[in-house]
């Protein structure tokens, strides 16, 4: 089949549309409502074009192609109608483009330019719409707003809330939320690339630059193991806004709100701008070399009593690299599971834990069992895979997990279940499971970081991956941070070294504590006790205990003032370069997008200059080069973690207590994001049981491993899960939180 | 904050969701808005469209952007008695323009405007009504009346009691 | 033959003559020299000379911080940096013109959309530091002040 365009012809296939044909061969159809991953609903009327035997002009984006049809896009019938339905769209379009953030880059300027006429015949009163508060991250100028209904269609299809609508009639025609309400859907900063004008913008771009100014430079999400492409806008070595970079593999068109605002945090307050070192009570400013000395005596006067933690959201060239520093000092005791306490199953673990099938298969999928993860919280771009794959495959969906959220796509059922129900409920030796799904079709049991955080996730992991592998099921691991996969692969862990070669090691428990036992020296990378450790009063005593304490980090917190004892100023993600390695195992290299704050470095230049104390011969592009060897000879065929002889940790008849992990507030970074934390992390609460009842009204004290919690948080009280307590808390908090998960008195 | 609807708006909206398929709610928002309204002395209010909205399932949003849309929907309050006088081209032809106008010195409002006393409201923006026969007509509380004369509605509006 | 026409207006003093001929037509009337200090030539309305920010009658700036003249300026003399102003509008935080790098091309001026930056009829001025041919916002909406009569002057004569 083909049709003619201008006069060329071009092969078509049988449901495009003459927009999509043209888009496919570059010949330009000016176009506002017409998005390619939102549904077609010619209102704008701008991509008129001239159609041989039709009467009058065909709207490109809904007229179908048929054999032979003649398109003509620039004779005059179509630039007379386009010009026409420009005139119309600009007659309320204020005249403020110098004070439009969209100017630049704004559709309705381009098309205007290309296809508008210079004068208009109207020449009454513009309207004027008052605008909307819709939240910290979107401001609006609706005033400016051509009706195109983009980001309606995006709340009711992708992000699977409608919470932006189209209401009044005619001249009164609005968008808005109903009564003002702000938006909350993970996905809501996409609305702002969507709107082809300036009426809704970026707040925290507002008004700083313009976009002729601004540098694009590419980069990879820091926030969650998808590793979103993203493009910084830098205008003098600051960042401005951070825009999706189209991937057909990973986030389409889009990007959460973490990504795009997520960078708000690195000119927080709480930056460290200098080397620092311990004098007295104080944490003075010193020099590298100082406190690099320092690091290596102390590496070789503790070696064996050492342990080393690090942020899996570190780069892979930095994980290599604290690893290689360490075991070259014989300290074996290297993690970046902080957040974690039980370590059991960590012998059969996969080499690198992943996805397991390409996001793009995930249509295909007939069920999917998603246990302990909110998926449109957490992982929102996965989320618009859910969707597409209800709507293309008619995929059933499951959740369980330990709390009661919302999902923004149907949910076929949700468990909501205590951590000893979880375990029990996927325990194929015993009855047969809770899930009632069709176990001869395509499906897929994902399985969340929040289910690690449990003090018996291993028992779950075991019965997830047995029930997984006798219904022939896919089990896919979801890390909870950019890296997680990597630091599988890249040895951060206590018995395997980069590429999953294991430690040979007598111990066959796989008994492992991180935080109970005590160290004479801690090296902290990019990890803040009060918020990244399963258990805030544990790492607190350690560090309170230990002789030498660490500190790699980018932002002070009240801990690293009182225990540290030097300190590494580490520069962000976005000013420094490196490679992760994300959920689909699929390495990702970024570059230093703006030059690093203070004295602050590269973690991957710190620790190089320290290695090369001892070993010259290590240079950044070896690193490379050993990180690409050792991940081309991985090979994990499933993630399937089977353990014999495992008991069961867990006391049913104890109340246990679950803590929330935010995801909104998951990295350093993150959590001083302000704008971010008002808008998606807002509601920290405490939760017990229906038949519990907590003495005091304004605080709740909790008795844990002889430790005594006052929370003054928010209560509530819910019906599932049973015997639980659940807290959650965001940002950077006050309170101590406890242990993640653990058993605990009212 | 939350109203409840009445177990008998409920039951009509049963009845009314029970001719759409199951995943289609949105479809019985007009008419279920109309019920509600009925019963809310001719108007709507956000808690109403709230509570409609989590009764069928479907977006708030979605439930405002209906009432905002037509004309047949009020979100203030208006007064008891509703006057729609046809303006459209029979009626209009038969000098209906000038029975607007007339009602309006007689109520002392303009179009779209309820009196002081909240006994009448005039409703603006009325389509045919579908009794160009009777040119020009108008509607009071539901009921036609026909062939209109300045005599005749002195005679309906006047004979309304004030409740 | 030419020879003996050159010699014979050599011998008279032709040349000279017609030389004081213009010499003396032009003594009698006004001379066009201007003693500048003391006295200045008229200036055209559309002179350009050293920029100034405007305000508003109510004494507010005009400057919305657009960057358009930044964008439009040859010399890349100006540099801005903007902000939202706590009551929502856009407003520069620096306005600069570096006038060491400046053209006086006039571009910024009609490039302008609200008329906040102009070139006056200023054209005598010196800097005693290097660094003081930066002008910063205050400096320019200062002169702005000063000479917003002259600039309206201008716009009216402009005007015809």
């Amino acid at each position: 089949m083909h049709i003619y365009i201008n006069d060329t012809k071009y092969e078509v296939s049988e449901n495009d549309t003459i927009i999509q044909v043209a888009d496919r061969n570059e010949i330009h159809i000016p176009r506002f409502c017409y998005h390619k991953r939102l549904s077609i609903v010619a209102s704008c009327r701008m991509c008129l074009v001239d159609v041989e035997g039709a009467k009058y002009p065909q709207p490109a984006c809904s007229t179908l192609v048929r054999d032979g049809m003649k398109v003509n896009t620039t004779n005059t019938s179509a630039s007379q109608a386009q010009k026409n339905t420009m005139e119309f769209l600009l007659i309320n379009h204020p005249l403020d483009c110098p004070i439009c953030d969209q100017a630049g880059e704004c559709e309705l300027q381009d098309v205007s330019l290309e296809h508008g006429d210079y004068k208009s015949a109207y020449n009454e009163i513009k309207r004027t719409v008052i605008d909307k508060d819709i939240g910290d991250l979107v401001s609006t100028e609706m005033t400016r707003c051509i009706h195109c209904s983009r980001c309606v269609r995006f709340g009711e299809e992708v992000a699977g809330i409608k919470e932006l609508g189209m209401t009044g009639r005619g001249e009164e025609t609005k968008i808005e939320t109903f009564i003002n309400q702000g938006l909350s859907s993970q996905l809501s900063g996409n609305v702002i690339d969507l709107c082809p004008v300036g009426a809704l913008n970026n707040s925290l771009y507002k008004y700083s630059a313009r976009t002729w100014d601004l540098k694009q430079t590419s980069s990879i999400s820091s926030n969650d193991c998808l590793g979103s492409n993203i493009f910084y806008h830098t205008y003098k070595d600051e960042i401005k806004r951070c825009i999706p970079k189209e991937d057909e593999e990973i986030n389409l068109s889009w990007l959460s709100d973490n990504d795009r605002f997520g960078y708000e945090g690195i000119k927080s307050d709480d930056r460290i701008l200098h080397p620092l070192i311990r004098r007295g009570d104080n944490l003075e400013k010193t020099d590298f070399n100082t406190i690099s000395d320092y690091l290596i005596e102390s590496l070789k006067l503790y070696s064996k009593k050492s342990c080393g933690i690090m942020s899996a959201q570190s780069s892979c060239e930095e994980m290599y690299l604290f690893q290689h520093l360490l075991r070259e000092n014989n300290i074996g005791k290297i993690d970046h599971r902080s957040k974690e306490c039980d370590f059991r199953y960590q012998k059969n673990f996969p080499t690198i834990p992943s996805f397991d099938i390409k996001l793009s298969e995930i249509k295909n999928l007939d069920n999917i069992i998603i246990i302990g993860t909110n998926v449109s919280k957490e992982f929102p771009i996965l989320s618009i895979y859910f969707r597409e794959a209800i709507k293309n495959n008619d995929t059933s969906i499951f959740s369980f997990a330990t709390y009661e959220f919302e999902e923004n796509f149907p949910l076929k059922k949700s468990h909501v279940l205590n951590s000893q129900e979880l375990a029990d409920c996927f325990n194929t030796s015993t009855t047969e499971t809770n899930v009632d799904i069709d176990k001869t079709g395509n499906n897929l049991i994902i399985l969340g970081p929040a289910i690690s955080y449990l003090s018996n996730y291993s028992n779950i992991l075991n019965n997830i991956s047995r029930y997984a592998e006798s219904n022939n099921m896919k089990l896919s691991l979801l890390g909870d941070q950019a890296n997680t996969s990597g630091a599988w692969a890249m040895g951060i862990v206590p018995h395997r070294l980069p590429g999953g070669v294991a430690i040979n090691k007598t111990d066959k428990s796989g008994n492992y504590e991180l935080l109970s036992d005590t160290d004479d020296l801690l090296v902290i990378y990019n990890l803040e006790p009060e918020y990244d450790f399963s258990d805030d009063n544990k790492i607190l005593e350690k560090l309170k205990k230990s002789k030498a304490n660490i500190f790699f980090s980018s932002y002070m917190t009240e801990s690293i003032k009182k225990y540290a004892h030097i300190v590494f100023p580490l520069s962000t993600q976005v000013e420094s370069s490196g490679s992760y390695i994300n959920t689909n195992k699929k390495l990702q290299q970024y570059e230093k997008i703006i030059n690093p704050l203070g004295e602050s470095k590269d973690g991957a230049d710190i620790l190089l200059t320290i290695c090369n104390s001892f070993d010259s011969s290590l240079t950044h592009e070896g690193v490379k080069k050993s990180i690409r060897a050792i991940l081309a000879k991985i090979n994990v065929n499933n993630n399937f973690v089977q353990i014999a002889n495992l008991d069961n940790v867990k006391n049913s008849n104890f109340l246990e207590k679950i803590v929330i992990r935010n995801p909104n507030s998951s990295n350093p970074t993150l959590r001083r994001c302000n704008s971010l934390l008002n808008t998606h992390d807002n509601d920290d609460y405490f939760s017990i049981p229906l038949d519990k009842t907590v003495s005091d009204n304004d605080k709740i004290i909790l008795n844990e491993n002889n430790n005594k919690l006052k929370l003054t948080i928010k209560q509530k009280k819910h019906a599932k899960p049973i015997n639980t307590v659940l807290v959650k808390i965001g940002g950077t908090h006050k309170e101590k939180i406890g242990a993640y998960n653990t058993e605990v008195d009212l | 904050m939350n109203i409840s609807l009445s177990d008998k708006i409920k039951k009509e909206i049963d009845s009314i969701k029970s001719k759409f398929p199951d995943d289609q709610n949105k479809s019985s928002i007009i008419e279920s808005l109309l019920i509600i309204q009925h019963e809310n002395n001719g108007y709507l209010t956000n808690e109403l469209i709230e509570s409609l909205a989590d009764y069928l399932n479907v977006q708030k949003i979605d439930v405002y952007e209906v009432a905002t849309f037509y004309s047949m929907f009020s979100l203030k309050p208006i007064g008891k008695n509703i006057i729609s006088v046809c303006t459209n081209v029979s009626c209009m032809l038969r000098n209906s323009d000038q029975i607007v106008n007339y009602i309006e010195k007689k109520l002392k409002v303009k179009i779209g405007e309820s009196t002081k006393d909240n006994k009448f409201y005039l409703k603006d923006e009325m389509e045919c009504l579908a009794a160009c026969n009777g040119a020009p007509m108008m509607q009071v509380n539901h009921i036609n009346y026909e062939n209109l004369t300045y005599e005749k509605i002195d005679k309906i509006l006047d004979g309304i009691k004030d409740d | 033959m030419n020879k003996i026409i050159k010699f014979i207006k050599s011998l008279f003093f032709l040349e000279i003559l017609k030389g004081l001929k213009i010499t003396g037509q032009k003594l009698s009337k006004e001379p066009i020299t201007i003693q500048y200090p003391e006295e200045k030539t008229p200036l055209s309305s559309r002179f350009r000379g050293l920029h100034a920010l405007r305000k508003y009658p109510n004494g507010e700036e005009r400057c919305i911080g657009c960057k358009l003249c930044e964008a439009v300026c040859p010399a890349l003399a100006i540099s801005i940096d903007t902000e939202e102003r706590s009551d929502k509008t856009r407003r520069t935080t620096k306005y600069e013109i570096d006038l060491f790098k400046c053209i006086y091309c006039g571009f910024c001026e009609e490039a302008c959309p609200v008329d906040a930056i102009v070139e006056t009829g200023i054209f005598e001025y010196h800097f005693e530091r290097r660094k003081d041919s930066v002008m910063n916002k205050l400096d320019l909406l200062k002169i702005g002040d000063m000479y917003e009569k002259e600039e309206l002057k201008d716009r009216e004569r402009n005007k015809l």
